[in-house]
C-alpha cells in the first residue's frame, strides 16, 4: 500500500521527468535554434524538480542557479552573437548522416548497459534523507574537502584568463 | 524535506497556468483580420529604418562568460553561509583564499580593460 504524500512525490517525479524527456526532444526537432536553447530551459529547469524529488535540494538550486541561469545566458548569448546568415556547408550525405547514427547508436548502447548493469538502491530499503543537504556539503567541502575547494577557485580563475586572452587575440 | 518545496511546486503550477491561459483565451476569443497596416513591423509608432537583425558585438560574449564564473562562485558562498557559525575563523580563512584568488582573475579583467563598456 503506497501512502498518498508517496505517491504525489512519485507523480511529480514522473510528471518531470517526461517533461524533461519531452524538453530533450524538443532541443533535437526545434527547426530555430533560439527555440532549441529555450526548450534546454525547460528541460533542465524539470531536471532541477527532479533532483529536488530525490532528496538532492541544493543539487536542485545549483542546477537552477547554474544551467537555467548562466549556462543557458551563455548558449543564448552565443546565438544572438552569431552572423545569421553565414554560409553552412550542405549537410546531407550518406557518409554523414551514417556517421550521425553510429554515434547515436554507440551512445544508447553504452548508457543503456550502464542503466542495465548498474545497482539501484531501491527507494523501500533505503529511504532518501529527509533533511536538508546544504549544511552536510558545506560540513565536508569546508573541513575534508578544503583543498579540492581552493583548487576550484584556481580553476574559476584560469578559465576566467583563458576567456579574456582568447577573447582579446580575436580582436 | 521534499514537502518544503511543496509552496514552490504550487508557484510553479500557478505561474504556467498564469502564462498559458491569456495566450489561450486570446487565441480562442480575439478576432483575427491582418492587413497590410497591422502586419507592419513599428518601433514605438514609427517604422524601423535599416536591417532590424544585427550581428552585436563578440566582446558581449565575454561577459557572458564572467558572469557564469561569479556565478559558480556564488554557489559556493550558500553551503558557506549555512556552515559558517559552526567553523568559524576557519571558514573564514577558506573563503578569504577562495574569493582572494578570483578577484585576481577579476583585476586581471579590469585592467586588460574586458569589463570596458565598448
Amino acid at each position: 500500500m503506497i501512502a498518498p504524500t508517496e505517491a504525489l512525490v512519485a507523480g511529480s517525479f514522473y510528471t518531470f521527468a517526461a517533461i524533461a524527456l519531452a524538453g530533450a526532444i524538443g532541443v533535437v526537432l526545434a527547426r530555430k535554434v533560439f527555440h532549441s536553447a529555450l526548450f534546454l530551459v525547460l528541460t533542465l529547469a524539470s531536471l532541477a524538480a527532479t533532483f529536488v524529488i530525490l532528496g538532492a535540494d541544493f543539487l536542485g538550486a545549483v542546477q537552477i542557479v547554474i544551467y537555467v541561469g548562466a549556462i543557458t545566458v551563455l548558449i543564448l548569448f552565443g546565438i544572438m552573437l552569431t552572423p545569421r546568415n553565414v554560409e553552412l556547408p550542405e549537410s546531407s550525405g550518406v557518409g554523414r548522416s551514417t556517421a550521425g547514427v553510429f554515434v547515436a547508436a554507440a551512445v544508447f548502447i553504452v548508457s543503456t548497459t550502464v542503466i542495465v548493469t548498474s545497482q539501484w538502491p531501491r527507494s523501500m530499503s533505503t529511504p532518501i534523507p529527509d533533511r536538508p543537504t546544504t549544511e552536510a556539503i558545506g560540513q565536508g567541502l569546508f573541513t575534508t574537502y578544503a583543498l579540492p575547494f581552493e583548487m576550484a577557485s584556481i580553476l574559476l580563475l584560469i578559465a576566467m584568463i583563458g576567456a579574456i586572452v582568447i577573447a582579446r587575440e580575436e580582436q | 524535506m521534499v514537502a518544503s518545496f511543496g509552496p514552490i511546486a504550487m508557484a510553479v503550477v500557478i505561474a504556467t497556468i498564469f502564462g498559458l491561459l491569456p495566450l489561450g483565451i486570446s487565441r480562442l476569443v480575439a478576432p483575427r483580420k491582418p492587413d497590410s497596416v497591422k502586419n507592419a513591423p513599428y518601433e514605438c509608432g514609427v517604422e524601423t529604418i535599416g536591417p532590424t537583425m544585427i550581428q552585436f558585438k563578440n566582446h558581449f560574449y565575454l561577459y557572458a562568460l564572467i558572469f557564469v564564473i561569479f556565478d559558480v562562485e556564488a554557489v559556493f558562498l550558500f553551503p558557506w553561509a549555512v556552515i559558517f557559525s559552526q567553523l568559524g575563523t576557519l571558514a573564514l580563512v577558506e573563503m578569504f583564499v577562495f574569493v582572494g584568488l578570483l578577484l585576481v582573475g577579476y583585476a586581471y579583467a579590469w585592467r586588460k580593460g574586458a569589463l570596458d563598456w565598448v
